[in-house]
């Protein structure tokens, strides 16, 4: 999970408890400010309404699969207890924003704030998404008129798009159309919570389609659900294609594709939309090719949408960096993997072909035996029998372990260092930021967006500033620094000589001023100019100091 | 067309003729998938119709496992026991007297040809016109120390009915892919 922090110097505490300042509040305030209070640091209101939002959602595709009896039948009775549970966890929503009214900004001005809360739209929605449940305990209510109602549910929803759409419009006030279509899909500072929406919205239809997909292959299943799934694909299709189309209208708007055609045509090329151009055409060509092609194959190559996730993580980007960098390395890994390969592959063909000529018919069937022995495989489908041909298996197993694991382990300590090199990257980011001392939001959004792709933890995160804010601290005492240093920066260079001058006359007051005069008088102890500029220092010379 | 987000100036704020045009190839595109997604799912629906005849047929032998033990059973021809004349029951008598007409399955039709769903060997998926087609085949219980413990090979005309037998009914789907088999007694 991504860290997300504030705009402060010092590290966010974890929002688990309101702030020890808030003792002297009310239990209804801290309640608020802990809970629902979207302008507090400390909230956990963001929690809260993503995990009411997953709920509205579950309550949607469990409405949906009601309505497939072979569904629905055999688990009617935990059917009924999520419905229970729903209804239990959105009242007790609504009765804390209720009770909490009279904290919220807008309505605490309002004489009666309760009223005025629970006359306001979004309670209205709260209130019709429970009430058809409690209705239904005192007038016999028809079932299928129930479940229509509990499709109010869904207009939960707005309270989290209703908000989204507004910061949208704001951010994208006297924008083109365009732009704004580019906002919606693509990630940039206009995109607000909307673009968030949006990607977790594809998310979702990408998990749900290659479910759905896994579960079309479980032969009980599909036979059941077997138009279920055509909707379910033709719906996911609709909205990927959509998406795809979004993508490449409004991709002009990114820096590097301004041009109509041909920057279209090279945002096309981009993997991520070779990905998804894959995702939505074996859909169509299910039926324009269905004479020529594999229906099968058709229906399990939809499961290259899973690859639409890589979009989301910079986990894929990482990778392919590592193997573009140790490629050369790989590379000569790979070719002693082939020599031994087909060297052995040669030997064990002329050690074991006349004992066993339907096994070892040839060179390119003995390399299917060298390479599952090298990975230490061994299905034991094709095994050695002459005692030359076992002495050779056993020498290229052991050597196997050896040879198979260098790339394993090339690429694992180079997707570590990989990793380590980013960090250091977003560390010295963050040093850079903290030269006035604060984050500010746009400092905030960037290291957000690269504690999101570097995977960092809120305890990772803190961890960064606190050490990016010490070794600052630690810059900030030039002294510390070895004077090449100091002297690279005219700033540092001034206040190291202040420094000094400051050290030389504590020195004078410390030490015996007479005894020193005597002492560096001696012969050869010191010249004439330092000692004048001692004196000068230590205020003693008069003369400079009428001066 | 050429525009930076963080240097141009603001724009026109509502669809501009291109974007109109853009517009109107989105709901194109959707109209396209919605067209594409029915005749897939008219597709699914001939499926349909292909599982409800290998069920109608799972059903009819289900029910005759019991029924057709009885002496007065309405469908003589595939009777269990002896004939009268001595003569053996087999399955050719009794698959013709179910789909002549008048007979129980007679009225079956398979989707895809829209003509009586043939029976054969097995599916086939390069052979896309044994699509909606059913396979009956038979299991017997092999000796003991067999490797399988039931063989299963198509059910033949000259194959024997008068004792009861374990069956099994496979649809062949759109793809001519074996679709879910149904074992049954008879």
């Amino acid at each position: 999970m991504a860290a997300k922090f504030n705009t402060s110097a010092a590290p966010t505490p974890s929002a688990a408890v309101p702030p020890a300042d808030d003792s002297g509040q009310s239990f209804r305030k801290r309640a608020y400010t802990w809970l629902l209070d979207p302008e507090s640091p400390h909230s956990q209101h963001k929690t809260v309404e993503r995990w009411v939002g997953l709920l509205i959602v579950a309550n949607l595709f469990a409405l949906l699969l009601e309505q497939v009896p072979a569904i629905y039948e055999p688990y009617q009775n935990s059917f009924h207890l999520f419905d229970v549970f729903s209804v239990a966890i959105f009242t007790l929503e609504y009765l804390l924003r209720l009770y909490l009214a009279p904290e919220d900004a807008e309505f605490k001005r309002r004489r009666h704030a309760r009223l005025a809360y629970v006359s306001s739209p979004f309670a209205i929605i709260d209130l019709l998404a429970i009430a058809p449940f409690y209705l239904q305990a005192f007038v016999p209510v028809d079932l299928r008129v129930l479940r229509l109602l509990r499709l109010l549910r869904i207009l939960k929803l707005f309270r989290v798009l209703i908000p989204a759409i507004q910061e949208f419009k704001l951010l994208n006030a006297q924008r083109s159309f365009r732009q704004k279509l580019h906002a919606l899909v693509f990630p940039s500072e206009y995109g607000g919570q909307l673009h968030g929406l949006f990607d977790g919205f594809i998310v979702v239809w990408v998990v749900i389609s290659v479910i759905a997909v896994i579960l079309e292959s479980v032969q009980s299943i599909n036979h059941v659900l077997h138009l279920e799934f055509i909707i379910l694909d033709t719906l996911a299709v609709g909205i990927f294609s959509l998406e795809y189309a979004l993508r490449l209208y409004s991709c002009v708007e990114e820096p590097g594709y301004e041009k109509a055609l041909s920057g279209r045509f090279k945002q096309a090329r981009t993997p991520s939309m070779l990905v998804d151009a894959m995702a939505i055409l074996p859909f169509f060509l299910e039926v324009l090719l269905h004479n020529l092609l594999d229906l099968r194959f058709l229906r399990l190559f939809r499961l290259m949408r899973l690859l639409k996730l890589t979009r989301y993580t910079g986990a894929t980007a990482t990778l392919t960096k590592v193997i573009v960098r140790e490629w050369p390395v790989m590379g000569a890994s790979a070719f002693i993997m082939l020599l031994l390969v087909v060297l052995t592959a040669s030997l064990g063909y002329l050690f074991e072909h006349e004992a066993q000529p339907d096994k070892f018919e040839n060179i390119p069937q003995s390399i299917y035996w060298a390479v599952i022995t090298l990975a230490s495989v061994g299905y034991g489908d094709i095994s050695p029998v002459t005692p030359m041909g076992r002495i050779m298996t056993i020498v290229l197993a052991l050597m196997g372990i050896g040879i198979f694991a260098i790339p394993a382990a090339l690429l694992s300590s180079a997707f570590t260092d990989q990793l380590r090199i980013e960090r250091e990257k977003l560390r010295n980011q963050l040093y850079e930021m903290l030269e006035d001392g604060i984050l500010s939001p746009e400092e905030t959004e960037l290291l957000n967006r690269e504690a999101a792709r570097l995977h960092l933890s809120q305890d990772d995160v803190d961890q960064l500033i606190e050490r990016a804010r010490r070794e600052r601290e630690l810059m900030e005492d030039v002294s510390t620094l070895p004077l090449h240093k100091i002297a690279t920066r005219s700033v540092h260079a001034v206040e190291h000589y202040k420094s000094l001058i400051g050290q030389i006359r504590q020195l004078g007051i410390l030490t015996d001023a007479a005894d020193f005069e005597r002492v560096a008088q001696e012969p050869e102890r010191m010249t004439a100019g330092d000692l004048a500029l001692w004196r000068r220092i230590q205020g003693l010379d008069k003369t400079a100091e009428g001066n | 067309m050429n525009s930076d987000p963080e240097t141009s100036p603001p724009r026109q704020q509502g669809p501009t003729p291109t974007d109109r045009v853009f517009l109107i190839f989105l709901v194109a595109l959707a109209i396209c998938v919605i067209g594409v997604g029915r005749l897939i799912y008219i597709e699914g629906q001939k499926n349909e119709v292909s599982k409800a005849n290998a069920d109608a047929w799972s059903t009819w032998f289900t029910q005759s496992s019991t029924e057709r033990f009885a002496p007065d059973y309405a469908l003589p021809d595939c009777a269990a026991g002896p004939r009268a004349d001595a003569s053996p029951a087999t399955w050719g008598p009794c698959l013709a007297a179910l789909t002549a007409p008048g007979g129980p399955l007679a009225l079956l039709r398979n989707p895809f040809t829209q003509q009586a769903p043939a029976l054969v060997d097995k599916c086939e998926h390069s052979n896309k016109a044994l699509a909606g087609a059913l396979v009956l085949e038979k299991r017997v219980p092999t000796p003991p120390g067999s490797p399988l413990p039931v063989a299963i090979s198509a059910l033949t005309e000259h194959d024997r009915i008068e004792e009861k037998m374990q069956l099994r009914v496979t649809y062949c789907d759109m793809g001519a892919y074996a679709g879910r088999s149904v074992e049954i007694d008879f």
